[in-house]
């Protein structure tokens, strides 16, 4: 995803000169075309995140429109007080990429899973968070957050191996859930890595006659709550998927949602990471250990709908 | 010489900073007063160019207020040169105000960053300084940050690109006062020569005491003329400068005026 977001930001950057790429000694074998293009518009902050954003606000500040992109986990969590400050409080359009969202770098270890990013870029206010889910989302999303007035955060995430990732949602509007299965008998709201996890479970289930609703919730924040409240009406069993701490993301989202919604009434789980540093192993491996790859979801199916 | 009655303007800049903070109740006197002349020299001398009729012009020059704490120096600064009507000075604080303790982007024109937490200010600054030069136009921008709030890391993580990248049309402005807020520098991390720890990062630097107004003007003179990057002028101030029972005390860093040490220190800044 990654790779496509910064082509289509460079497509960009020859019609919109006001963009200008910034990274975080982030993005080698990736930004190399862009940075050659645009030796004026791409600047490599170092290793040095707190940086980064700062000088993207204060880009920002003359009306240009900066990309800030570098690792998620030390975008998010290392400049966490400069996006708070510089960004979400000045409600600066800054775009914020995060490379690499949950466990795509699985084996890496926890400094490399990022499982928090979701429940703490989504309580910032003005902010908006963005997962796209394939590569039509990306390109999508790449736009769309440049015509935004305030800031929004792009977590660009790795699917796992031997997945297919699913094309063609060409629908994509932030803020705006999108159907991909049809499905009556429960609805799974899933974004990122997990949107093909969530379609492999929907398969699963489909062979033993369950019909499973997947949403492509590419959007964390503004939740889509028409969405989820047709899902819970339709289906009466909402969960939710994600790699992310299930206490404070997605999960929690809908969770607070549907927690307020007296007139709705429907089984709820959230499907993630259940508060653990969990071990470290291929993104397929963890997700087999959490319980969240295809199998473990369609069980987790099974169980809420009796 | 210069031909600017800077002595007058920096007594008008602190009678209005001192009145706004025992109006208020206010902390930081202490901070606002040790930076009271750099401003009055950067608005009052021609490098500030603030134009009161299009304060949101793409190539303005921003002057950034990184510790942002010392609020009553720049609101006073912005009352001085018309961009804030004096007025708003008496909301300073107050519930509800767009006059915040620590400045909040765009309260009032000049008002450029919300600032306050420390160690933000040069980013901003020099992302500023880095569009203007994209955007190929002149346009100066100053950050004013404190001495304490270079024990932030980022200030240093800023300060290694802003040299990289040459920008000229940045000047940073360190506000020597030697006292943060439970201690000295000496006592707390000692930071020593810090013209030579910028020069060591590629800035132009200068040293001046940063009461003397002409030093100030000449410096920020050789600021504007250096092209080959970034310069950082490490004015030595004292904390509390002007009010005698403030100077070079600790305690006015968060101390706010009875009536009658309000009415000394007035006396004093006739």
């Amino acid at each position: 995803m990654r790779n496509i977001f910064v082509n289509e930001m460079q497509r960009i950057m020859r019609e919109d000169e006001r963009v200008v790429f910034l990274s975080a000694e982030c993005g080698f074998s990736v930004v190399e075309g862009l940075e050659a293009e645009f030796p004026e518009r791409y600047y490599n902050l170092g290793i040095a995140e707190q940086s980064l954003v700062g000088t993207a606000a204060g880009v920002a500040l003359r009306g240009l429109k900066p990309v800030a992109y570098t690792m998620a986990m030390f975008l998010t969590m290392r400049a966490y007080e400069q996006i708070r400050v510089d960004v979400a409080y000045q409600n600066l359009p800054v775009v914020l990429a995060g490379v690499i969202p949950g466990y795509g770098y699985g084996n890496s270890g926890t400094t490399h899973h990022v499982i928090e990013d979701a429940a703490i870029m989504r309580v910032l206010p003005n902010m908006t968070v963005v997962y796209p889910g394939c590569e039509t989302d990306v390109r999508a999303a790449a736009h769309q957050a440049l015509a935004l007035d305030g800031p929004i955060y792009i977590g660009l995430g790795r699917a796992p191996a031997g997945l297919e990732v699913p094309y063609g949602t060409e629908r994509f509007r932030i803020g705006r859930a999108i159907q991909v299965t049809e499905g009556r008998d429960a609805a799974v709201f899933a974004y990122g890595a997990m949107l093909p996890v969530a379609m492999e479970a929907a398969k699963l289930l489909a062979k033993d006659g369950v019909g499973l609703r997947v949403y492509n919730m590419h959007t964390v924040k503004p939740l889509d709550t028409e969405a989820v409240a047709e899902a819970a009406a339709e289906c009466g069993a909402v969960l939710t998927l994600e790699e992310q701490n299930i206490i404070g993301g997605l999960g929690g989202a809908v969770a607070e949602y549907l927690a307020e919604r007296d007139d709705i009434r429907c089984r709820f789980k959230r499907l993630g990471t259940p508060d653990v540093y969990t071990a470290a192993g291929r993104q397929t491996w963890i997700h087999e250990h959490l319980g969240i790859d295809a199998k473990g979801v369609a069980a987790s199916v099974k169980e809420i709908i009796g | 010489m210069s031909r600017i009655d800077y002595a007058e303007k920096a007594a008008a800049l602190r009678r209005e900073i001192v009145t706004t903070l025992h109006r208020a109740g206010g902390s930081f006197g202490g901070g606002a007063l040790s930076c009271a002349d750099i401003i009055t020299v950067l608005f009052h001398g021609g490098f500030m160019r603030f134009d009161p009729q299009w304060p949101d012009a793409p190539d303005r020059d921003m002057f950034i207020l990184s510790k942002g704490h010392c609020s009553s120096a720049l609101y006073a600064g912005l009352v001085s040169v018309g961009m804030m009507p004096r007025e708003a000075l008496e909301s300073y604080g107050a519930d509800g105000s767009a006059l915040c303790i620590h400045p909040k982007k765009g309260s009032y024109p000049g008002v450029e960053v919300s600032s306050g937490s420390l160690g933000h200010g040069l980013a901003l600054g020099t992302g500023s300084a880095l569009a203007a030069r994209i955007l190929g136009c002149d346009a100066r921008v100053y950050v004013l940050v404190g001495d304490g709030e270079c024990n932030e890391g980022s200030v240093w993580e800023n300060a290694a690109f802003a040299a990289r990248q040459k920008l000229a049309n940045l000047t940073v402005i360190v506000d020597r006062n030697h006292l943060q807020g439970c201690g000295r520098d000496e006592e707390v991390l000692a930071y020593g020569d810090m013209a030579e720890k910028f020069r060591a990062f590629g800035f132009h630097t200068l040293a001046i005491d940063g009461h003397d107004h002409g030093r100030i003007e000449a410096a920020l003179t050789e600021a504007l003329a250096w092209k080959d990057g970034p310069t950082a002028i490490i004015a030595e101030t004292v904390k509390g400068k002007g009010v005698s029972f403030m100077e070079d005390r600790l305690e006015w860093h968060y101390k706010s005026t009875t009536p009658e040490q309000y009415a000394q220190a007035m006396e004093e800044l006739r």
